[in-house]
């Protein structure tokens, strides 16, 4: 049985009865908006990793009070959300604000290189500056490219409220591309 | 400026190889195995009896049906039961009052029965 075409709550019956590949299919449906949210709360790709993991066990291990009749996927994203706060709060050297990993690749033009870094930086600049939430909102669906709908169920947020994120991020990041474009002009 | 300028000043931080997806959805899910394995074993035990819950619900009605229906009646009594008694029986004997209320054939009015306590003196 194709198990990819099989909807939530199927897999998660099946998941409750112990069929590792119903589990399997649930995580990988998954897996992407997870680490996506979990990288919001930890600094590094490691860290979010284990704590997409812990919620998905929590989940699993949650899924006899579960209540078949509701989506999985609120459900789920409120465990994980709850596993960030809390291993944030554990860790006092987790900020809200995750740094890319990846510098700007190096360009053949120097003078490009050192305008597109100067971009980056300023932009990332802009970035760390924004409210928690502004940021977030903005990364997972301007950056990551997660729908505004989906996003809202990722963060437990109305949809017009992450709009409203968005909206003040973009007029943000615009301030800071045209102070640069400024300085670069003068 | 356009609506979304900086989209294309980023870059997704979120791995794009499959490789990586689906070696981390194995980890996920190999990790995880205990909590399936204790699903199953409870699942094991309890398979079997949820298979053949509607034959033994269908059996239990039946065996109480029976059993209903197998119970004797009571046994009829031999003889009757005693008619009550009549009502001046269960008056005191030296009540006058109440036995001439009782078993008078007319109603007693209140002066008559002042007469009938007093034993006709007034």
């Amino acid at each position: 049985m194709n198990l990819d075409s099989v909807t939530d709550n199927e897999l998660v019956s099946q998941a409750r009865q112990g069929n590792p590949e119903a589990f399997g299919v649930l995580v990988s449906r998954y897996l992407r908006p997870a680490l996506a949210v979990a990288w919001e709360y930890a600094p590094t790709r490691d860290d979010a990793e284990d704590l997409v993991q812990d919620a998905f066990h929590r989940a699993l291990r949650g899924l006899p009070n579960f209540d078949a009749g509701r989506p999985f996927r609120p459900w789920f994203f409120t465990i994980l959300r709850n596993v960030a706060r809390n291993a944030a709060e554990r860790h006092s050297r987790w900020r809200m604000v995750a740094v890319p990993d990846e510098l700007p690749a190096a360009d053949d033009d120097p003078e490009d290189a050192a305008h597109r870094a100067g971009l980056r930086a300023s932009i990332q600049e802009g970035l760390d500056v924004l409210p928690p939430m502004q940021r977030t909102c903005f990364r997972l669906c301007d950056i990551e490219g997660f729908d505004g709908t989906e996003v809202a169920e990722m963060l437990g947020l109305k949809a017009a409220t992450v709009r409203t994120h968005r909206h003040r991020a973009r007029a943000t990041l615009r301030d800071a591309l045209r102070r640069l474009n400024d300085e670069k002009e003068a | 400026m356009s609506d979304a300028p900086e989209r294309s000043q980023f870059e997704s931080r979120l791995p794009e190889h499959p490789a990586y997806w689906s070696d981390l959805a194995a980890r996920i899910t190999e990790s995880a195995e205990p909590v399936l394995q204790s699903y199953r074993e409870a699942d094991a035990w309890w398979n079997p009896l949820a298979r053949w819950s509607p034959a033994i619900g269908f059996a239990a009605a039946a065996a109480a049906i029976v059993a209903v229906a197998t119970i004797p009646a009571a046994p009829a009594s031999a003889t009757p039961p005693p008619p009550p008694p009549s009502l001046d029986r269960l008056l005191s004997p030296d009540d006058p009052v109440a036995q001439a209320v009782v078993g008078g054939e007319s109603a007693m009015n209140i002066s008559t029965m002042l007469l009938v306590e007093s034993g006709g003196h007034r």
